[in-house]
C-alpha cells in the first residue's frame, strides 16, 4: 500500500499535507499538482485528513477514475517532465 | 551462540556495514585487571585482561579445545589458557604450548582472536572488526570543566535491543507520560517542532524551554536539551540552564545480545555539583523508562519504517536514525 494524490489536487496544491508528512515524500511537480513518491511513502496516512479537497487516498481504495494517478505519482522518480507528459495524456482523455 | 550472519549487499546500498564494525563499550576500564574476565558483545563471549601494555580483548575461546580463556590468568604479559596452559601474547599469537616436546615449533594456526580495544571516557571500547567510525567524541569540550573529568554514574542492563534503548534516550515526547511532573508537565504535552541537523556521525538537534522538576519537588527549572546522537548507540544530552550551567549526560549503549543491552551513563558538568540527589533522581527516572522500554515488541527496531507509525513532530530524529539503522546488519559478526 502507498498513498496517491489524485485529480482534486490539480490547480489547488494546498500543501497542508507537505507540512505533516514525516518523511517529506510529497513533492511539487511544477505542473500545478503535488504527488507522493511511493518509494519514500511509509503509509502513515497523516496527509489524508489534512487535504481540504480530499485529494489523497490509499492505493487500495481508489475510485476507478483515479487509476492514471498511480502512475503519475510513481513518475516522481523519473522527473518533472515525465509527470507533465502523463498528466497531459490524462487530461487529453478527460471529457 | 554466534548470531547468524546475513550477507552484505553493497550493490543495492542496503546493509552496507555491520555493528561489529563500530566501537561499543563493554565495561568500565577500572574493572579490567590481570585477572581475565568474560564480557558479551553482539552475541559473542569476549575476554578482557590487562597487561603492562594496557587492555586486551579477545574472543573468549582457546583454539586448542575451546576452553574459555576468561578462566585463565595473565603471565609475562600473556593470557594463559586454564585447560592446557597455552599462552597467547597481546597480538593473539600463541607463544607457548607447555606440552610441546622440545624442538617442536608452535603451529602458526595457534592464535587467539584479538579485537580492537581502547580505553576512553573510563570505558573499554571494542570493535570486533576494523572500525568504520571513530569512538564517539564528546560534544563540546569547552563545556567540560577540567576539574570534572566526568564520571560514570550508572551501568544498567536492560532487556531490550540497543536500538530501542537509544531511541528512548533521543525521544522527548514520552516525558509527560513516563516522567510526569519530573521531566515534563502532563498538562502541556505538545512538542515544539525542532530542526534536525544530519552529520557524518549521526544527528544533532535542540529543544528549548523544557520543564524540569527534581524528584523531591524542591527544584524547578526551564532547560534546553541539545542532543548529539552518534550512530549507532552513543547519545550526548547537553542540558543548558538559564543560569549558564551545562550538564552533559552521555548515554553509551552496548548490544550484548539482540534483546539485551548494557547502558553506561557518564556525566560532565561545567560547575561544582551541589545537588547530592542528582544520581538518585536520575536512576529513579531511568527505572520509569525501563519498565516501558522493556515492554516494547518487537525488541528490535523494525528494519522497515512502514512497520510502525511515525508522526513528523516529534519523530523526525527517530526516522533519520531508523533510516540509518536499516543500512546496518543488526548483529552480524564475520568470523575472522
Amino acid at each position: 500500500v502507498t498513498h496517491v494524490i489524485g485529480e482534486p489536487c490539480i490547480g489547488k496544491t494546498d500543501r497542508s499535507c507537505v507540512a505533516v508528512c514525516p518523511v517529506d515524500c510529497i513533492h511539487d511537480t511544477g505542473h500545478d499538482m503535488l504527488v507522493i513518491d511511493p518509494v519514500e511513502c511509509i503509509d502513515c496516512g497523516a496527509c489524508i485528513n489534512e487535504c481540504p479537497v480530499q485529494a489523497i487516498r490509499p492505493d487500495d481504495d481508489l475510485p476507478q477514475e483515479w487509476e492514471p494517478f498511480v502512475a503519475i505519482n510513481a513518475a516522481w522518480g523519473e522527473g518533472h517532465d515525465a509527470i507533465g507528459a502523463l498528466l497531459q495524456a490524462h487530461m487529453s482523455q478527460v471529457p | 551462540m554466534a548470531v547468524e550472519v546475513q550477507e552484505r549487499d553493497d550493490e543495492t546500498g542496503v546493509r552496507t556495514t555491520r555493528l561489529s564494525q563500530y566501537w561499543h563499550p563493554i565495561c568500565q576500564a577500572s574493572e579490567v585487571t590481570d585477572q581475565p574476565k568474560q564480557y558479551r558483545l553482539l552475541g559473542e563471549k569476549l575476554v578482557a585482561f590487562r597487561t603492562d601494555e594496557g587492555v586486551s580483548v579477545f574472543k573468549d575461546l582457546c583454539i586448542h579445545r575451546g576452553a574459555a580463556l576468561s578462566l585463565g590468568w595473565v603471565r609475562n604479559g600473556c593470557i594463559v589458557c586454564p585447560y592446557h596452559g597455552w599462552e597467547y601474547d597481546r597480538t593473539g599469537a600463541c607463544v607457548r604450548i607447555p606440552a610441546l616436546p622440545e624442538g617442536q615449533s608452535i603451529p602458526t594456526r595457534a592464535r587467539a582472536v584479538p579485537y580492537h580495544a581502547e580505553e576512553k571516557y573510563g570505558l573499554v571500547w571494542v570493535a570486533m572488526e576494523d572500525p568504520v567510525a571513530p569512538i564517539p567524541s564528546m560534544p563540546r569540550d569547552e563545556d567540560v570543566d577540567p576539574d570534572f573529568a566526568g564520571e560514570i554514574f550508572s551501568h544498567l542492563t536492560w532487556e531490550t535491543s540497543a536500538g530501542r534503548s537509544t531511541e528512548n534516550s533521543m525521544d522527548i515526547s514520552h516525558f509527560p507520560f513516563v516522567h510526569a511532573n519530573i521531566l515534563a508537565d502532563p498538562e502541556f504535552p505538545e512538542q515544539e517542532p525542532y530542526e534536525l541537523h544530519q552529520e557524518d556521525w549521526g544527528v544533532h538537534y535542540r529543544v528549548d524551554n523544557q520543564f524540569y522538576k527534581s524528584v523531591d519537588g524542591t527544584r524547578e527549572d526551564r532547560v534546553s536539551y541539545e542532543y548529539f546522537h552518534y550512530f549507532p548507540f552513543t547519545m550526548h544530552i547537553r542540558i543548558l540552564e538559564d543560569n549558564g550551567r551545562v550538564t552533559v549526560i552521555s548515554v553509551c549503549a552496548s548490544p550484548t545480545e539482540k534483546d539485551m543491552t548494557n547502558v553506561f551513563r557518564l556525566v560532565h558538568r561545567n560547575y561544582e555539583p551541589d545537588d547530592p540527589n542528582f544520581v538518585a533522581d536520575y536512576l529513579y527516572v531511568l527505572e520509569q523508562d525501563r519498565r516501558v522500554v522493556e515492554s516494547i515488541r518487537p525488541e528490535e527496531i523494525p528494519q522497515n519504517l512502514k512497520d510502525e507509525l511515525h508522526i513528523k513532530v516529534p519523530d523526525v530524529a527517530s526516522i533519520a536514525y531508523r533510516r540509518w539503522l536499516s543500512t546496518v546488519d543488526a548483529m552480524g559478526v564475520l568470523e575472522p
